[in-house]
């Protein structure tokens, strides 16, 4: 009977496959989930030296600890949790955008500047879709690492709250409830860096 | 309208970011688009909403290098478990075993550290024994042959210079691993 090839094999029996000894079944989950790495890690760094390290070490580590990985649960999410926290402890060693503890966005109040809220800020027509990532990315480089985390999830890596929710290990609510503070953060220092952006409010968009 | 009273507009109001990101039930989908027909100022939230989200592009496809899996598993069945140190703190007896360093290096534990003091005090007494010499042997000053306390002072640092390479000497054999380097 054919045996279908290793590539088409499910993440579960390529994680077997790896415990039982078989380097082939662990290049083929790397194979398989690489690209997206470092697509997410890309939000972190400009460095594509430090990209290839990040997604390294975080493959490492999950070789390391494959035992421990719960096959209830997605490689997939198991694998993005172990690349977020090895991105966020690389950043917090390196000294960029540190988590701020007084930023807790949980114990921050829910208030949220109403002359913020109120005013529409979008790209120029203009602007070349680099462009628009290039200030994006600027904006996002200043926002405390735990919104930063929601925004790339969500926004960047379309990633459903559940998704965000199972790789935070934290509740569906506080997904919502810190994406909601994150793009108001968001919102607040594109205008305050780019206030050539925000339309008038006699001028609402279409 | 009835659906645009403030009370509904406020619930469809807070509903608007998880509305827009697809994020609600199909039952509560349609109650939120049945308001929005009739409702302006909530569809204009909607739309804000929308236009943040236009910040949001998505960047060109990553290059990932030739050969990055075949490499990862190849390290990572040599055992290789990551470049960046982990930033968990280390168990107490991986600290122990840096305390231990056996190079003596002076943040190589208490024996490090006496050693590098004992060297430190050689320097002071070796220093102290130089300038006392010049002092003695100044051409103004008168004979001092004859002074006991000049004798006893300089006696007194060589014993302590003997002394100190005496616990130097020491330290470093106690250091030394059995058998000897």
């Amino acid at each position: 009977m054919h045996k279908p090839s290793l590539e088409r094999q499910d993440d579960s029996l390529l994680v077997q496959g790896t415990l039982d000894g078989d380097a082939r079944c662990f290049e083929v989950l790397v194979e398989r989930y690489q690209r997206r790495l470092f697509g997410l890690v890309r939000h972190y760094t400009r460095s594509a030296v430090e990209v290839e390290d990040i997604v390294q070490d975080t493959f490492l580590k999950a070789f390391s600890r494959l035992e421990t990985f719960q096959q209830s649960s997605a490689f997939y999410t198991w694998l993005y949790r172990i690349a977020v926290n090895t991105v966020l402890d690389f950043m917090k060693r390196q000294g960029r955008s540190p988590i701020r503890a007084v930023e807790d966005p949980e114990a921050v109040s829910s208030s949220v500047d109403e002359t913020t809220e109120r005013k529409s800020i979008r790209p120029d027509a203009r602007l070349e879709q680099a462009e628009i990532s290039e200030i994006t990315r600027s904006v996002m480089d200043d926002l405390p690492e735990i919104f930063r985390t929601v925004l790339v999830m969500r926004e960047l890596e379309q990633m459903r709250y559940q998704d965000i929710a199972d790789v935070l290990q934290v509740s569906i609510g506080t997904v919502e409830s810190r994406l909601f503070r994150a793009r108001a953060r968001f919102k607040k220092r594109l205008l305050q860096l780019h206030p050539e952006f925000a339309a008038s409010q006699s001028n609402p968009p279409e | 309208m009835s659906s645009t009273s403030p009370i509904q507009c406020e619930v469809v109001l807070a509903l608007v970011p998880t509305f827009v990101d697809d994020e609600v039930t199909d039952g509560v989908g349609s109650t939120v688009r049945r308001h929005l027909m009739d409702c302006p100022a909530c569809r204009k939230a909607v739309q804000e909403e929308q236009t943040l989200r236009q910040w949001f592009v998505a960047s060109p496809e990553v290059e990932v290098p030739d050969g990055f899996a075949a490499r990862v598993a190849r390290r990572a069945l040599a055992g290789d478990v990551g470049l960046i140190p982990a930033v968990a703190p280390r168990s107490s007896s991986e600290r122990e075993l840096h305390a231990e360093a056996p190079d003596g290096a002076p943040d190589g534990g208490p024996a490090g550290r006496v050693l590098a003091f004992s060297r430190a005090l050689v320097a002071v007494a070796a220093a102290g024994l130089v300038v006392t010499t010049l002092l003695l042997s100044g051409g103004d000053r008168p004979e001092v042959s004859g002074l006991d306390a000049g004798n006893d002072l300089q006696e007194a640092l060589m014993e302590l210079d003997e002394e100190n390479q005496r616990l130097e000497l020491e330290l470093d054999a106690a250091s030394t691993p059995a058998g000897g380097r």
